[in-house]
């Protein structure tokens, strides 16, 4: 880990080399550790550092991007120089107004020593004690351990200069019989002391138990439930198709010209909140930008969308802290999500469900199209009918293809706490949630 | 680099370590993407480091660093020794290396006719616009892209075992994409593929063969005319895919289940396992007879050819379907001990900083007889599906369904009106056995694809797949939400 000083350095030597009108520069460094596993055995083990240093030159409204990994005095030179001699041969770009000015930045902590210098030797004895447990139950552990470090900072010559270390802490496991029937668990914190390993062990366990001699179902429409990861999911594809201001602006996006209007039933409230200090916290975008707690859709009206600082001033509008590093042709992305909760446990929403399916997770979601956001996808590692209540039976894999716009009126009860998933970059906060009609098309079998 | 990687080797000199090898790596990237006139990115980017990977007493270790100091490396070869000394905590069955052959002084380099990254950046920019202006000109496109990358990879390897190469690697690619709109629908069109383009290790010969600004018009066209096309009905068809939407039939439902890997369930909490289990080994009917696919690292042009893979094996041909029949899997060095076999060489990292997985190379789908007229002509009632819109595939790669950008009925054996939005979706066995008719080596065409995702941390690898358009009988067709 380099700290705050040696980045700030960094920085503002690459700076001093600066001959153009604007320059930035990010630089993301990281170290992290990996511990795969698979049939009750390591399989892949590893650790990496590196950093990631970034130089947008702006001359003329023309911009050019170079990069490099490498932090001494001449290779900071070289990718100044290669940034400002790309941005000479670049053609002007009317709607770039400037780089952000600098910005009263909140600091949110998210840091945790215990996680940044977390070792094999730790990672291995977690995942012995997956191991053993699973084994206990004469099942086979398959999963992942990671821990890591990553240093943030952006900083312009417009005065900009602006700082955050993050760590996080991730397990995800499945169990699995000799039939192949699966559970999945998976947690992430910023704090490795935080991963409820046995909680996690113990779900992924439970649900493989469950899974055994799964059944065939008539195929159509049912309610579900969607417990968080599935749910994760389906928010990911909104934030990366429709929350951004390029597909909203470019009429591409299905909430486009709809700000104001009804676009999901009363119930659903969304919202991004990047300082948020439970969710993998971020308090600036990767232009700089402040991170601003953005209402999206509160009871079911479309409130805002996500803005990075170029299209902000291309159309008119404020930033709102979602840019990505340059260059950037995608737009701004919302990464820290969260969507109210309801009042019912997860159990009671299984209890009261006359009849449906229980979803652990989705896997391979993909969109037929983008405006109507149709979604396809699939179900894996824990599938259930529920009847009356309770869990009837395993099912075999479903393949869904459904329209998320016409599910986000469909929500009929919410789940009273919310778990935190990974996003894009960062976490979502989400709750599981009983959607009334789900579309499912076919069954994963030979 | 020679005494970089000598030392490297020194300190892994040490009891307990069975194996050892050490790549370091340079990679170089342009991008330029422009959007309605504006060059949005111009970016240059480089990468250096070092990644060190350990067996130690049967168990593995891998440890990167972007600091190529001597110091530096004489750290990480101590952390990769520990970290295998880490997993070797955990009890389990212990990894054992297949022979690999000798590669003293191994050399590869891409053959090219023109450098990507010395062409100048202004005819490079003034290619894409004029593609760009081109696209804008038909009323409703609303958002005219044009994409060129190139990408250069230094690599030097050396092995426990003595053997060492050098390879480099160039691949270039460009694409454009037309989007259209009306208030109420948003349609796509690109060319020559989805994915910004297509992809070749080739220099920039490959992209002037692409013509971008002649194709423009047609895209643009396209794009608009799907505003107003008919929906793609629901029902069974016989289909027609085109290349690249066969390209990435291929990749997720015969080149990802036949990664030995993924069949050893290494890949099971994440990108999944396999239907093609070892027991279906030379018994699986996995397509009809006229399906033959290989895997081949030395397609010329191909986004998968390599001298040699990251375990220092040479490219190479292997025949995974033959005659519809799995005859074939993907290996390493580790995996193919389980098949009493040596390794075909498809361990790939997508960096310095990875450990190298079993990928795809190019898998390739051998080329059939029919002329794609003939074909047309005899079809009676189909559907014709060009360039991939969507992709998804479940976990042991069963289930598949797919969209497309664009779908024209075939009518008693004549091509008739354009579909928007065609899907379709199939049991990967029961799909290849409906194949009946593979296009002839005049439209066989290797495809790249530069996003095939794997593993953990996700690695992004460059693989390729040749095709010619096929049909496939009674498929179900037109789900779309």
């Amino acid at each position: 880990m380099l700290g705050k000083n040696k980045i700030r350095k960094i920085i503002n030597q690459a700076l001093s080399f600066s001959s153009v009108d604007q320059t930035e520069i990010v630089v993301i460094a990281y170290s992290s550790g990996l511990t795969r596993f698979a049939e009750n055995r390591i399989h892949q083990n590893m650790a990496q550092e590196n950093i990631n240093i970034s130089v947008r030159a702006v001359l003329n409204k023309k911009i050019g991007v170079a990069k490099t990994n490498k932090k001494d005095k001449r290779s900071l030179k070289e990718v100044v120089r290669r940034a400002e001699e790309i941005a000479k041969n670049q053609k002007p770009d009317e709607y770039f107004l400037t780089l952000p000015e600098p910005k009263k930045t909140s600091s949110v902590d998210a840091y945790r020593e215990a996680t940044a210098f977390f070792g094999p030797l730790k990672r291995a004895k977690i995942v012995n004690q997956i191991i053993n447990r699973v084994e206990k139950e004469n099942l086979r552990a398959f999963g992942a351990l990671e821990t890591g470090v990553t240093e943030y900072a952006v900083a312009n010559s417009l005065g900009v200069f602006l700082y955050h270390p993050a760590t996080t802490a991730e397990i995800s496991l499945v169990a699995k019989d000799k039939q192949e029937n699966s559970g999945f668990g998976n947690q992430i914190s910023l704090d490795i002391n935080e991963l409820n390993i046995e909680k996690v062990t113990q779900t992924a366990v439970k649900k493989a138990i469950l899974s055994k001699n799964p059944v065939e179902i008539k195929l159509g429409r049912y309610s579900v439930i969607l417990e968080e990861q599935p749910v994760n999911e389906i928010l990911s594809y909104l934030a990366y198709l429709a929350l951004g201001a390029r597909a909203f602006h470019e009429d591409r996006s299905f909430l486009s010209g709809q700000l104001g209007k009804k676009v999901a039933g009363e119930n659903i409230t969304l919202w991004d909140d990047g300082l948020d200090p439970v969710c993998l916290p971020m308090p600036f975008d990767l232009e700089g930008v402040p991170k601003k707690k953005t209402m999206i859709i509160e009871k079911g009206i479309l409130k805002e969308i996500v803005y990075d600082h170029y299209d902000a001033l291309k159309y008119g509008k404020k930033p709102t802290g979602h840019g990505l590093s340059a260059p950037n042709t995608l737009g701004a992305l919302a990464g820290h999500l969260h969507l109210a909760t309801g009042k019912y446990t997860k159990k009671e929403l299984i209890k009261r469900l006359d009849k449906g399916l229980l979803i652990s997770k989705l896997w391979y979601i993909n969109a037929h199209h983008h405006k109507e956001l149709n979604l396809t996808g699939l179900t894996r590692d824990g599938t259930f009918l529920i009847e009356s209540g309770r869990i009837k039976a395993a099912v075999k894999n479903l393949r869904f293809t459904q329209s998320i716009p016409q599910a986000l009126f469909q929500v009929t009860e919410i789940a009273r706490k919310a778990k935190l998933e990974k996003s894009w970059f960062g976490g979502n906060l989400v709750p599981a949630l009983k959607i009334k009609s789900w579309n499912f098309t076919s069954t994963s079998k030979l | 680099m020679k005494d970089l990687a000598d030392l490297a080797l020194d300190c892994l000199d040490v009891p307990g370590v069975d194996y050892g090898d050490i790549r370091i790596v340079e990679q170089m990237r342009e991008n330029i993407a422009t959007r309605n006139g504006v060059v949005e990115a111009l970016a240059s980017s480089q990468s250096l480091g070092f990644g060190i990977r350990v067996l130690y007493q049967g168990c593995w270790g891998f440890a990167a660093s972007n600091d190529l100091s001597r110091k530096k490396i004489k750290e990480i070869a101590q952390k990769a020794i520990k970290i295998a000394q880490a997993s070797s905590m955990v009890n389990g069955e212990k990894v054992i290396l297949t022979k690999a052959p000798t590669v003293k002084d191994g050399r590869y380099e891409t053959p090219i006719k023109k450098n990507p990254f010395a062409i100048n950046l202004k005819e490079k920019i003034k290619l894409l616009l004029d593609a760009d202006k081109t696209m804008r000109k038909v009323e409703k496109i609303t958002v005219a892209q044009a994409f060129f990358q190139a990408f250069q990879e230094n690599k030097v390897f050396a092995s426990t075992e003595g053997n060492r190469f050098k390879q480099t690697i160039i691949t270039t690619g460009a694409g454009i994409q037309a989007l259209a709109t009306d208030g109420k629908d948003a349609q796509i069109r690109s060319y020559p593929n989805s994915f910004r383009g297509q992809f070749r290790t080739a220099g920039f010969e490959s992209v002037e063969g692409l013509d971008l600004v002649s194709h423009a018009p047609q895209i643009a066209e396209e794009a608009v005319a799907l505003l107003t096309a008919k929906q793609c009905p629901q029902g069974e068809f016989d289909v027609i895919l085109d290349g690249p939407q066969l390209a990435l039939q291929v990749h997720e439902s015969c080149g990802h289940p036949v990664e030995l890997d993924r069949v050893l369930g290494y890949e099971a909490s994440f990108a999944g396992t396999s239907f093609m289990t070892l027991d279906q080994l030379g018994k699986l009917k996995y397509g009809s007879k006229i399906v033959n696919i290989t895997a081949d690292a030395d397609t010329p042009g191909g986004l998968g050819t390599f001298g040699f893979d990251d375990e220092g094996i040479p490219g190479q041909r292997t025949p995974i379907i033959k005659n519809g029949i799995h005859v074939g899997y993907l290996t390493s060095r580790e995996t193919s001990f389980v098949l009493n076999q040596k390794s075909n060489g498809t361990m790939r990292a997508d960096s310095w900083l990875v450990s190298p997985l079993i990928r795809m190379t190019n898998i390739n789908l051998e080329a059939g007889e029919w002329d794609l007229d003939d074909l047309i002509a005899d079809t009676k009632n189909g559907i014709l599906m060009s360039v991939n819109k969507s992709w998804s595939i479940d976990d042991k790669r069963i289930n598949f369904q797919f969209g497309c950008e664009v779908g024209w009925e075939i009518k008693n054996g004549k091509r008739d009106r354009m579909f928007k939005n065609p899907t379709y979706t199939g049991i990967t066995p029961k799909f290849w056995q409906s194949c009946d008719a593979i296009c002839n080596k005049k439209y066989w065409q290797v495809w790249g694809t530069p996003n095939c995702g794997k593993g953990e941390p996700m690695q992004r690898m460059y693989v390729g797949h040749g095709t010619a358009p096929a049909r496939f009988r009674k498929v179900k067709v037109g789900l779309w939400k």
